[in-house]
């Protein structure tokens, strides 16, 4: 069987410190040092990409300028990049990048046939202090999704038939993560120091220290690309057949101050009521989950009815009316969490169902809003390492996640304030303690990954801050996992 | 006195004799096609719409050619007949302004009809009832039909969320059929040949013949098609979510579990194939529509 294979396309910025400039490039490779295991129903595809490099700096004083960071400061900085310098002045570069796939077995044939190539790499020096990189890193023996169906009509149904094609890069460590997934940059330090601290430091750390500095919100850039592509997802089209089917632009001169979410009920309200169809009944539901925020956000984390199995919904049909409803009933949740992100680019339906609820329920507001902060702060413990370095160094910003996350978190306090309520409703507290990285496939949907992983939207949104209308194929979402 | 003899009479031709008896006449002007009416006011209804949307057209229908009184028939004693221009050269979908121009206009003409004619209540996708029938074949394991229930589910759904949000408009009453195939050309002009069908209720022929663009052009051809219609009928407003809903509805899934009834497997598994392709096709339709739409929609906006 001919197996397709899954590409990542990696740019990364290498920023120098001062005295380690790039006078020349001897050499610079990337090489791959994976082991592939199988666990239960996955194939981990687990190790590093080496960047060697060697090349000549600028500065013959680098050892001195570079090791007159205070130890402490060293120390507490663990830096993935290490420097060394032998006497004739070339420096070695050695930094790895940490791999960790996690790929489902059903997309692999043979384990053993799994292997990682670094298909091309290139290098560039925009300055001295620069290095570029771009990569293109093969994962072969990757059954596409076409291959699988074949396979899977052989079989028995299953039970998850809109599954889509997915690569998703696990960290294991919080602080690995924010290491990994952030563009470094190396600075020297120019403390002044008398030699005998000098030679301390070189005894016991032979290495030159480096620093990662944020640079862009997505360096790591992964741009995964299979051979065939099919473009399955109707996701898009429904978003945009819901903005259409539920937009109130024929009143949209009237009265804007008139809640959009109120339209959309009164909307299905006027429905005909001598319809026995099961819209009528859906309407009804939605109105009662509109009265019962508590019991229907829980469902609106359930299935989603496009991704559900179709012969599943369908048996479900058979055994019992009602389940019509049940099987719609995720999907008017949805459309509650869509409203937020799609009316924040309409100014003219700003009055969001979302921001309806946070009205509803701003006797929660200050509670919860607190609440979550301290929650946010304490369990991400990459974060809070981040913290942690601007107390023992204010001039190390070494966390490309706080550096991102703190300027949205102050832009946009309303929406943050209805999302905290919004997970307060939830039920679940965001008792997360690492992160999954999932790469966008051509299909998937926020609310496909939600589902998934069993997290709200919102929840994803924020803790990717973006919105629905940015994704792109190849774009990394961050998934928090819980610790439980 | 023949056909022949009567028409050279009523239309002052002569030289007349059949190329595809009986409906195709070498004339001294040029082939004409004959067409027979047994209805009167289905004559009356063909005739109206192909006058209707020539007007300002620089594509024209196969219009009725007048007699020497100015009638638009002549009787035979059984039927009536019509005589019309003849043309054999297909005009293509390169000039997509001129279908554009077509479709505009017959939208146009067709939406205020005023020849009243007993249309066929336009059709209803049954879902429950298809349902009802792929119990039968539940154990077929049609990965590709189950997966396709959960959306079909969803896209009635919302084209009946769009059909009551233009509840009350008045829907384009057409012919049956409206297809690329039927546009010939006449030196640069678009000449449609339209057919002698009963007319239906909504918006139907046009899916089909957008679902035909799509498939003989691309994506962005029938964009640009909806962008010569929309100059002409306004599909901003209700009529526009009329179509939507009419391409929205998932109509392929009923044609589906009509080819697999009764059929034997082989049929079925034929039948299935010929679904999983239609489907795709109606998505993409549905996906390049929606984005007009949208698309539209902003430009308004902005």
């Amino acid at each position: 069987m001919s197996q397709s294979k899954l590409r990542f396309s990696i740019e990364e910025s290498v920023w120098l410190k001062k005295g380690q400039e790039v006078a020349e490039v001897l050499s610079m490779s990337l090489d791959p040092e994976i082991s592939i295991t199988e666990e239960a129903n996955q194939v981990c595809i687990k190790g590093a990409l080496i960047l060697c490099g060697k090349y000549c700096t600028e500065n013959k004083d680098v050892n001195n300028q570079t090791a007159d960071q205070p130890f402490s400061e060293g120390a507490s900085y663990r830096s993935l990049t290490q420097l060394n310098v032998s006497g004739d002045g070339v420096t070695e570069l050695v930094h790895r990048f940490p791999v960790d796939i996690t790929i489902p077995s059903y997309r692999v044939e043979d384990s053993s046939q799994v292997k990682v190539e670094v298909e091309s790499f290139e290098y560039e020096l925009p300055n001295s202090t620069c290095i570029e990189l771009s990569a293109s890193i093969c994962i072969y023996g990757i059954k596409d999704e076409k291959q699988r169906q074949e396979n899977q009509s052989n079989e028995e149904f299953n039970p998850n038939p809109l599954q889509p094609e997915e690569a998703e890069m696990r960290t294991l460590q919080p602080e690995e993560k924010a290491d990994i997934f952030t563009p470094f940059q190396f600075e020297a330090r120019k403390t002044p120091m008398n030699s005998s601290d000098q030679n301390e430091l070189k005894s016991s750390f032979e290495k030159e220290l480096m620093e990662v500095r944020a640079e862009k919100k997505t360096a790591f850039e992964f741009k995964p690309q299979y051979e065939a592509i099919d473009d399955n997802s109707m996701d898009a089209t429904f978003d945009t057949l819901k903005s259409i089917a539920f937009s109130n632009e024929d009143a949209r001169n009237a009265d804007l101050e008139e809640d959009t979410a109120i339209d959309f009920e009164e909307e299905h309200v006027d429905q005909p009521q001598d319809e026995e169809s099961l819209q009528h009944d859906h309407y009804e539901n939605y109105e009662h989950s509109n009265e019962q925020p508590d019991q229907s956000y829980p469902s609106y984390q359930n299935p989603y009815p496009y991704q559900s199995n179709g012969y599943e919904t369908y048996s479900n049909q058979q055994a019992q009316e009602p389940e019509y409803n049940q099987v719609y009933h995720p999907q008017t949740n949805s459309y509650s969490g869509y409203n937020p992100q799609d009316y924040v680019q309409r100014p003219d339906d700003a009055h969001s169902y979302g921001e309806q609820e946070y009205q509803e329920e701003s006797a929660y507001e200050d509670h919860s809003y607190h609440q979550a902060e301290e929650t946010y702060q304490s369990q991400y413990a990459y974060e809070e390492e981040a913290e942690q370095y601007e107390v023992e160094s204010e001039q190390y910003v070494t966390a490309q996640y706080e550096q991102v996350a703190e300027p949205n978190r102050d832009e946009e306090p309303k929406n943050e304030n209805a999302l905290y309520l919004t997970k307060m409703l939830s039920g679940k507290d965001d008792n997360f303690s690492r992160m999954k990285m999932y790469i966008l496939q051509r299909g998937d949907s926020l609310e496909h990954i939600c589902e998934r992983y069993d997290i709200s939207l919102n929840t994803l949104m924020r803790m990717n801050q973006i919105q629905q209308e940015e994704l792109c194929e190849g774009q990394i979402i961050y998934i928090p996992v819980s610790s439980r | 006195m023949g056909i022949i003899n009567l028409l050279e009479n009523e239309y002052e031709i002569f030289g007349a004799r059949w190329k595809e008896e009986p409906h195709v006449l070498f004339t001294d002007f040029g082939e004409k096609r004959l067409r027979y009416w047994s209805d009167e006011q289905l004559l009356k209804w063909h005739l109206k719409w192909r006058d209707e949307s020539f007007k300002g057209s620089s594509a024209v229908p196969d219009r009725m050619i007048r007699t020497r009184d100015g009638g638009y028939a002549v009787f035979d004693g059984r039927h009536w007949v019509t005589l019309h221009d003849c043309a054999d050269t297909p005009f293509g979908c390169e000039e997509v302004g001129k279908w554009g121009q077509f479709i505009g206009h017959l939208l146009n003409a067709s939406v205020k009809q005023e020849i009243p004619f007993p249309v066929e209540a336009k059709p209803v996708l049954d879902f429950e009832n298809c349902l009802e029938k792929l119990k039968l074949y539940g154990e077929g394991n049609f990965h590709n039909l189950n997966v396709s229930i959960v959306e079909a589910r969803k896209r009635i759904q919302f084209a009946e969320v769009l059909q009551n949000k233009a509840a009350q408009t008045p829907m384009p009453v057409l012919e049956k059929e409206i297809s690329i195939i039927n546009g010939k050309r006449i030196f640069h002009f678009l000449f449609y040949e339209g057919g002698d069908s009963k007319p239906v209720r909504g918006y139907g022929p046009i899916r089909k013949f957008l679902l035909e663009w799509l498939l003989q052009t691309s994506p962005l051809s029938l964009k640009m098609l909806l962008d010569e219609i929309h100059s002409l009928f306004s599909l901003s407003e209700k009529q526009g979510l009329l179509l939507l809903a009419e391409i929205t509805m998932p109509w392929e899934l009923e044609d589906c579990v009509n080819l697999l009834e009764n059929s034997s497997l082989e049929k079925m598994v034929e039948g299935m194939n010929r679904y999983e392709r239609l489907w795709e096709d109606n998505r993409i339709l549905l996906k390049t529509v929606t984005e007009w739409f949208e698309d539209n929609r902003r430009k308004v906006a902005l």
